[in-house]
């Protein structure tokens, strides 16, 4: 489903170039949940952001059910990142502006769904992370929790194929943590999506079917070599 | 692909939420619009003003007659219309009438001979009408005059008296019977004619050549002519209040689209193309010029009341007479208005909107990368601007006469500038922050104000440059007024030799003044006092085919020190001048016509046809911007039939006080004045005195430009002081939560604005020095052809500077009063 070969990443500081991804390659199943854990600075956000398109590597080409993303110009790309892939942060990156529902309905009216399906399709996903009557409040009035869960729902409502999380829970207390760790690889899983989460903590890692461990910009293939 | 509703929504609630941001942008491109519509609005309302006071009627007729000098005889109206057969043909004649110091026109007319429309004689009732025709010595004047009815006015030896108010066209108008305003008075002062163009053109073969036939349309378009290059300074003015509204508009979207760059990097990462972000921002702007540029209309008309009474009292002090009217408001101007401000709009928004659409999502993540790109930027800008700054001295250098290219060289000069300020200031700040290191006591507080500031730089530094221009133009313009008035105080000390003036008031609009009697000469002779006396007829003639305001003088002893001669004019021009060898032009003149001394210039004569006369000088003249000739008074006895004289200088014999002379003239004039004849009697010093009143006068609009744009840059500076207010919110908080007390975060507040304030004003010196050279050496030549000294006045760039720290550090009051109800805890959380 997600196939990534020979990526490299390097970026420019005081008149040298870094490595932060060093021949990286990976593959993702159909409906499979991964975790990518690696200490920090060795590059699994930077591997994330280009595998969600959200960047481009310095060598290496990305495959997505067929496409190749790294041969794609940005208009494409945002189509298919519109259509293909949902993302999820530590920070929430929910849209102050908006409501919860808006929210919630915004990948929807990026593709222009019809108003009664975003309606029909809302009503499920509010009830799914238990906000049935916060569709009208805006983010700064929900707690940390409420907040993911709101970005839960926006990365999964409108059904794509791979899933990427970047320490959803770095932000909540452990309680709050566990159940939005429930309610993301639940769903993910009944929905059949690909899951890609980053992660430091090792409960979340042991949630995923695969581990894959970054260190220093290279991916190990001996995954029990784990920093904890 | 459609844009979506929830990008419109979200844009709405982000202006919601922070809706003084939102009065701020707007005020920004209202301010800057109704500057505009205003100046716009005054100067065609008085373009239309000028077009009633020459059909005073608002009749239907296209054409009038008048004579080159004096009035029409009596017989030719009786042969234009009974011999020629020209029926619809209105006599006038119009007299100046004087009531207590207000001035009035008089004017008679012949209601039967063509038919006036009822709006003319407004709402006259039958009876009124044929009293009017009837009883001796009656008129009509205006309701909005003032006049009573019953009142009895006195013009010299003549009383008429005032039988009904009616609502006419114009307030200084008075309207009477033609055989009653005439009296013993012989001629007319025009004929107005309904002609099509193939009768103007047979008329015109066979008038005789003392009598000149115009059109209403011919007329206007040389008030176009005349007033065009004040309308372009006017212009020029309402522009710069406009680039000054753009750089706030883009100082305010650009603040705006910072604010939300995490928003829009959330929505480019969900799948908003770059192009649909770039159309949104765009949108966004429109919706915002339109109701900005609607706001901008209602304020414009407001404004354009105040500067309509400027605009026709500049045109009467400095072209023809004008009466100020009502505000012509049509649904053109405001489109027009509208449109300019939208277009300014959109293309301030372009540059954000296009930084916005065009960084990669991940990249619109990482705060610090704008700053970075603003710091390569402003080396760029500062490529261009130089780039520009060439290209304006190019420009002025190879635009010869042109006004308006002359002021885009201007304005190509003050862009240049600006996009030199963000690269200077960047340099200045180290600058700055390398002293404190090394001099300052309280390093360590000033180093924070000086390195938070140059980290906002990307918000600030429009605000400085909007600072920076509204200062420069404020020390270009007062240099320029400064030297304009000391230049034209000089030129008067010298351009008025005699004692004691006595001139006779113009009849008509046209500024050439009346004719004195002869008896003033013979009494004038008989004064003991007298020592000499020079006699002066202003005239108009046609010179190179165009009517021009002319002096034909009689020199006196003291004449020739009333010329200060430019432009290599021989020594002898003087001699040779009283020898009656040739004529004498102004310096407009010697530059609109391109003439020096040597050349000849083409007359129109009433015996010789076309005739050539040699220009002996050109004299420094400030009265007129069209250009005037000085022709001795043997000359111009040859060729023309006209003997008029309508002033007298008089010298007079040392140790003589000059009020006692002026006393004595005034109580002859109340013997010899007649009702046709309004009289002037004043001493050099009231001239001058009055002169320079009319110049200040002139230039009141200029100041009030001046004010607006420097309103619109102090907006500028507040919503800066306000969006770093907001910026640095967490950092405040930090100061606070570490012992920082209230007012300590204060005083770095006000210790940035004031520093922001010094730089704009420090950085205004070389533009505004610039662009008083600008003016005087180019802009005022090129508009009105005149030369003058430039002076430098010390309190200008210090007032400036004073100026700009005061905008300032008022701008910053309100951002203080609000960190003193901060709250850490919300200040800590980003709210």
């Amino acid at each position: 489903m997600l196939s990534a070969y020979h990526l490299h990443y390097t970026y420019p500081e005081a008149g040298q170039l870094h490595s932060v991804l060093h021949d990286v390659s990976l593959e993702l199943k159909h409906g499979e949940q991964v975790a990518l854990v690696g200490s920090s600075g060795s590059g699994k956000s930077t591997l994330l952001n280009l595998l969600g398109g959200l960047d481009q590597p310095a060598a290496g080409q990305i495959f997505l059910n067929g496409q190749e993303l790294t041969a794609l110009k940005e208009p494409a790309l945002t189509v298919l990142r519109r259509q293909q892939i949902g993302f999820i942060y530590q920070q929430f990156n929910l849209i102050p502006t908006l409501t919860v529902a808006e929210n919630i309905v915004l990948p929807l009216s990026l593709l222009s769904i019809p108003a009664a399906q975003q309606q029909e399709r809302l009503a499920f996903w509010l009830n799914a992370i238990h906000l049935p009557t916060r569709a009208r409040v805006f983010p700064d009035q929900l707690s940390g929790g409420e907040q993911q869960r709101v970005a839960i729902a926006r990365a999964l409502i409108h059904q794509p194929a791979l899933v990427l999380a970047d320490e959803p829970t770095g932000n909540l207390d452990a309680k709050t943590g566990q159940l939005i760790l429930d309610l993301l690889f639940n769903l993910a899983k009944q929905l059949q999506q690909t899951l890609l989460v980053v992660t430091h903590s090792k409960t979340v890692a042991e949630r995923a079917e695969r581990i894959l461990v970054l260190q220093e910009g290279v991916l190990q293939t001996h995954p029990n070599d784990l920093a904890w | 692909m459609v844009m979506p509703n929830l990008l419109l929504r979200s844009s709405w609630r982000f202006f919601t939420r922070h809706p003084w941001q939102l009065g701020l942008t707007l005020l920004s491109i209202a301010l800057g619009a109704a500057v505009m519509i205003a100046v716009d609005l005054a100067t065609h309302s008085a373009a239309q003003s000028f077009q009633q006071s020459v059909n005073t009627l608002a009749s239907p007729m296209t054409h009038e007659i008048k004579a080159v000098q004096g009035r029409i005889p009596d017989a030719f109206y009786r042969q234009l219309r009974v011999e020629w057969g020209y029926r619809a043909s209105l006599p006038e004649l119009e007299l100046p009438l004087t009531i207590k110091g207000v001035h009035y026109r008089l004017l008679g007319l012949d209601p039967f001979a063509a038919a006036l429309p009822a709006s003319s004689l407004g709402a006259l009732d039958a009876g009124v009408f044929t009293r009017l025709l009837t009883e001796a010595d009656s008129v009509i004047a205006p309701t909005q005059s003032g006049l009573q009815r019953g009142q009895v006015i006195q013009a010299g030896e003549r009383s008429f008296r005032i039988i009904a108010l009616a609502d006419l066209v114009q307030s200084d108008l008075l309207l009477g019977d033609l055989a009653t305003v005439q009296g013993n008075t012989l001629g007319l002062s025009r004929i107005q004619l309904k002609l099509t163009a193939a009768e103007a053109q047979s008329l015109q073969a066979r008038l005789p050549p003392h009598l000149k036939l115009e059109s209403f349309a011919q007329q206007q378009a040389v008030f176009g002519q005349m007033t065009g290059a004040f309308n372009t300074n006017l212009l020029a003015m309402s522009l710069l209040a406009i680039l000054v509204g753009a750089f706030l508009v883009y100082n305010t979207m650009t603040f705006s689209v910072l604010q939300r760059r995490q928003s829009f990097a959330i929505t480019r990462m969900l799948g908003v193309t770059a192009g649909q972000l770039f159309r949104h921002l765009l949108l966004e702007a429109c919706v915002l010029g339109l109701v900005g540029s609607a706001l901008g209309v209602l304020l414009g008309v407001l404004l354009g009341q105040g500067l309509l009474v400027l605009v026709t009292q500049t045109i009467s002090d400095l072209y023809v007479t004008v009466s100020p009217t009502d505000l012509l408001i049509t649904p053109a101007l405001a489109i027009k208005g509208s449109c300019i401000t939208l277009v300014a709009v959109l293309l301030a928004t372009l540059a954000p909107a296009l930084e916005a659409a065009r960084v990669a999502p991940v990249q619109v993540q990482r705060r610090s990368s704008l700053e970075q790109t603003n710091q390569s930027l402003s080396s760029k800008l500062a490529l261009a601007g130089l780039v520009l700054i060439f290209s304006s001295a190019l420009l002025m250098m190879s635009s010869g006469q042109q006004l308006v290219l002359g002021f885009t060289g201007l304005f190509l000069l003050i862009v240049g500038y600006s996009l030199l300020i963000p690269w200077v200031l960047r340099k200045l700040l180290k600058l700055l922050q390398r002293l404190n290191a090394q001099f300052a006591q309280a390093q360590w507080l000033v180093a924070l104000a000086l390195r938070s500031l140059e980290a906002s730089l990307s918000r600030t530094s429009l605000a400085i440059i909007a600072l920076t221009v509204a200062v420069s133009a404020t020390i270009g313009v007062s240099m320029m007024i400064g030297s304009f008035r000391a230049s034209v105080a000089d030129w008067l000390k010298l351009t008025l030799p005699s004692d004691v003036y006595v001139s006779a008031l113009s009849a008509d609009a046209s500024r050439v003044e009346g004719s004195l009697a002869p008896i003033w000469l013979e009494r004038v002779k008989t004064l003991p006092e007298l020592a000499s006396l020079s006699t002066g007829f202003s005239t108009r003639l046609t010179v190179e085919g165009m009517p021009l305001p002319t002096l034909v003088l009689q020199p006196g002893a003291q004449s020739q020190r009333g010329f200060e001669f430019l432009q290599n004019t021989p020594s002898n021009a003087w001699q040779r001048f009283e020898q009656a060898e040739g004529i004498l032009v102004s310096e407009p003149f010697a530059y609109h016509y391109q003439r020096a001394v040597g050349a000849s210039v083409q007359l129109a004569t009433e015996t010789a046809g076309l005739i050539k006369l040699p220009i002996l000088g050109v004299f420094r003249d400030y009265s007129s911007t069209q250009g005037m000739l000085v022709l001795p008074r043997g000359l111009y006895e040859r060729y023309w039939a006209e003997r008029g004289m309508s002033s007298l200088g008089l010298t007079l014999k040392p140790g003589t006080n000059p009020a006692l002379v002026q006393d004595k003239l005034k109580v002859w004039a109340n013997d010899l004045q007649s009702a046709e004849q309004s009289l002037v009697i004043r001493s050099n010093q009231e001239i001058r005195d009055n002169s320079l009143q009319v110049f200040d006068r002139t230039f009141a609009i200029t100041h009030v430009l001046r004010v607006l744009v420097l309103i619109v840059a102090f907006v500028g500076v507040f919503s800066a002081l306000m969006a770093l207010f907001l910026e640095k919110g967490r950092e405040f908080a930090i100061l606070r939560a570490t012992g920082f007390t209230p007012k300590q975060v204060q005083a770095l507040v006000l210790g940035q604005a004031a520093l922001l304030g010094l730089l704009a004003g420090v950085l205004a010196w070389p533009l505004g020095w610039l662009m008083s050279v600008l003016l005087i050496e180019i802009i005022n030549q090129r508009s009105f052809g005149w030369t003058m000294q430039t002076y430098f006045f010390a309190s200008i760039p210090l007032q400036a500077l004073l100026l700009a720290v005061i905008a300032a550090l008022l701008a910053s009051l309100y951002p203080v009063h609000r960190i003193g109800q901060f709250s850490i805890r919300e200040g800590l959380d980003g709210r």
